[in-house]
């Protein structure tokens, strides 16, 4: 959490507390930008554009209204998104077209979070979005709609097509799963 | 939410990473953006524009008119026939021909002058032919204003031979005349007067008069000779001129062959030259047509990623790796346009800002590339396979220049041209773009 000094040294151009913030939201919003972006090798440029943002619209967060990690997530989640949608079709295509073996069921226990990342990555990327803002980070099919800036049905409809993906792939699924195979469908 | 979802939650909600990103790096990166933050990168160009515009708006929009433009009082009815009344030495009076031969003692001539689609005018013909033709520089003392409110056509019935007047004189939208000019010309007149006499002699140049402030105020008629006293003759004036072209393309289309969708996108620069000549020019315009030759450029990219393994040269393990391949569309296309600019300038002493404004066609001479086909793969193509079809532009041009002497004047113009091309090709990928053209330009005889 966030101390409110820093907050407002950074409202103040203070340096140190502009670099302390800098610190404390990089890796949630690194991991953030690793969920959500296709194309992972452009995080650097992303995050560095969502710090620029972050930084120039302070002035903007009202406390009450939520929590700073959640405001400054969703600018990075825009910015991630935006990026995504001009680069959706060759990599999914790309994906597609690759030979990524399933998850060797040998190694569940081992199953890092960026192993199970790149395993739901392989959904298309349209079902992974909302996946990725329903199941994940809690945001309504109301809220998705606005930032996709398509129909809430459409959100819905998307994101029973990304669990209807993942029990077509039993393999994956069961290596990932672990002890949860026999508890879905 | 399932238990597998509720995992996936629990492990990946508020999931924290360091990897792959250098923290010092980024920090000078952002803290340097931070510091010359989007409004501070903007404020040059909006500078620039604003004083690209200022000039402009001073020239058509606040300076009055200088002492040499030619001055115009609202032109109404009885400004007219107070020009009948008061200038008896530049012309002939009504009363000198009002045709009193046709008209019988009660009814006289009566002409019906609508003022600002209401009001009319009587010239009460009830005066004997002797007050006329006894005394040729008399007043027109029966002349007066009334309220009546009879119409155009109701006064062309009564008075036949206006109407073969009328139809000799052409009808212009027209408010205002300068009082000396407009009396000059209908006196000097060459071609009206002889029409007019053909028909009716001398008698008749008086029902021109009439026929001059007949009919609405905003549709008076007008001699031929006065839809050029704005005019100005002027030696054939042509000019040279070459710049650099920059476009910034959008390109819209099947993202199948290009990444770089929906954004604007500057390629490398071109260039241009051309010739231009003046086919009808005024006080302070010009109307130029011209042809010139361009080459243009446009790229785009196309990244392919595809997972590998590689083996790792400290552990000799083999790990897994992306693959990044990277594909650049070119297009080089050689134009030929036909340019037509209406162009607007005001002179300051030696100075002269112009702004100019019109539509080009552009023909393809050549054009040679590369892109992708069908099947992904890299091909060259040329001509026969052109990527665009021709196109049409909006363009615009303001520019300043330098009186160098009488003849020749020499302007730097920016030119800008807005097109969309339609893509004839394969790989289907439209495009929408603004090109940037700055150029030299040297006017002979402007």
């Amino acid at each position: 959490m966030l101390r409110k000094e820093v907050i407002e040294g950074c409202l103040r151009e203070d340096a140190e507390s502009q670099k302390t913030l800098y610190r404390e939201l990089l890796p949630y919003l690194n991991g953030l930008c690793g969920r959500y972006l296709n194309d992972t090798s452009h995080r650097q440029d992303i995050l560095q554009e969502g710090f620029i943002r972050i930084f120039q619209n302070l002035s903007q967060f009202d406390a009450e209204k939520g929590k700073f990690h959640s405001w400054a997530s969703r600018i990075v989640i825009n910015l991630c998104l935006k990026h995504n949608k001009r680069s959706l079709s060759w990599f999914v295509r790309e994906l597609k077209e690759s030979d990524s073996p399933d998850f060797n069921p040998e190694v569940v226990d081992a199953l890092s979070n960026e192993e199970l990342i790149r395993f739901l990555k392989q959904m298309p990327a349209k079902y992974y979005e909302v996946f990725n803002l329903h199941i994940i980070d809690g945001y309504s099919h109301e809220e998705i709609a606005k930032i996709l800036k398509i129909k809430e049905n459409l959100s819905r409809k998307r994101l029973s097509r990304a669990r209807e993906w993942i029990k077509k792939k039993p393999k994956s699924l069961n290596a990932l799963l672990g002890d949860y195979r026999f508890s879905i469908g | 939410m399932n238990r597998f979802e509720e995992e996936i939650k629990n492990r990946l909600f508020g999931y924290s990473s360091s990897k792959g990103v250098d923290e010092e790096a980024l920090w000078s990166s952002v803290s340097a953006g931070i510091q010359s933050s989007g409004k501070g990168r903007r404020t040059p160009f909006i500078w620039l524009l604003s004083g690209m515009l200022l000039p402009f708006v001073c020239l058509f929009g606040l300076i009055p008119n200088d002492s040499t433009s030619v001055h115009y009082t609202p032109r109404t009815v009885q400004n007219t026939l107070n020009l009948v009344e008061n200038e008896e030495d530049n012309v002939l009076l009504a009363s000198q021909f009002i045709p009193v031969n046709n008209l019988s003692k009660n009814e006289g001539l009566r002409e019906h002058l609508p003022l600002n689609g209401k009001e009319e005018i009587q010239a009460q013909g009830n005066t004997t032919s002797d007050e006329h033709s006894d005394k040729p520089n008399a007043k027109t003392k029966s002349t007066k204003v009334t309220s009546e409110n009879n119409s155009v056509e109701d006064s062309q019935k009564n008075d036949p031979f206006k109407s073969r007047v009328n139809a000799s004189v052409s009808v212009n939208p027209f408010q205002e005349t300068k009082r000396s000019t407009f009396l000059e010309d209908l006196a000097r007149n060459p071609v009206v007067s002889s029409q007019i006499r053909n028909e009716r002699g001398d008698l008749a140049l008086l029902d021109t008069r009439f026929a001059f402030i007949e009919g609405p105020v905003s549709q008076l008629a007008v001699l031929p000779s006065s839809q050029n006293l704005l005019a100005v003759s002027d030696p054939l004036s042509f000019s040279l001129y070459g710049g650099s072209v920059y476009e910034s393309s959008n390109f819209k289309g099947d993202a199948t062959f290009s990444d770089s969708l929906n954004q604007s996108i500057f390629a490398d620069d071109g260039y241009r030259f051309g010739l231009a000549m003046t086919i009808k020019n005024g006080k302070n315009w010009n109307l130029n047509a011209g042809a010139e030759i361009s080459n243009w450029q446009d790229r785009f990219e196309k990244k392919f990623i595809s997972d590998t393994t590689v083996i790792d040269n400290q552990s000799g393990d083999f790990v897994d790796a992306r693959k990044i391949r990277s594909v650049r569309h070119f297009n080089k296309h050689s134009l030929i346009s036909i340019p037509v600019e209406f162009e607007l300038y005001k002179d300051i002493s030696r100075l002269r800002l112009s702004l100019a404004a019109g539509a080009s066609y552009s023909f393809f001479i050549n054009q040679r590339g590369r892109g992708l086909n069908e099947e992904l793969s890299l091909i060259d193509y040329d001509n026969q396979n052109k990527r665009y079809g021709n196109f049409f532009s909006f363009r615009a041009a303001p520019g300043i220049g330098l009186k160098l002497n009488d003849k020749l004047l020499a302007s730097v113009v920016y030119g800008l041209s807005i097109q969309s091309r339609e893509n004839l090709s394969f790989s289907n990928i439209n495009s929408q773009s603004i090109a940037h053209m700055p150029a030299l330009r040297l006017q002979f005889k402007y």
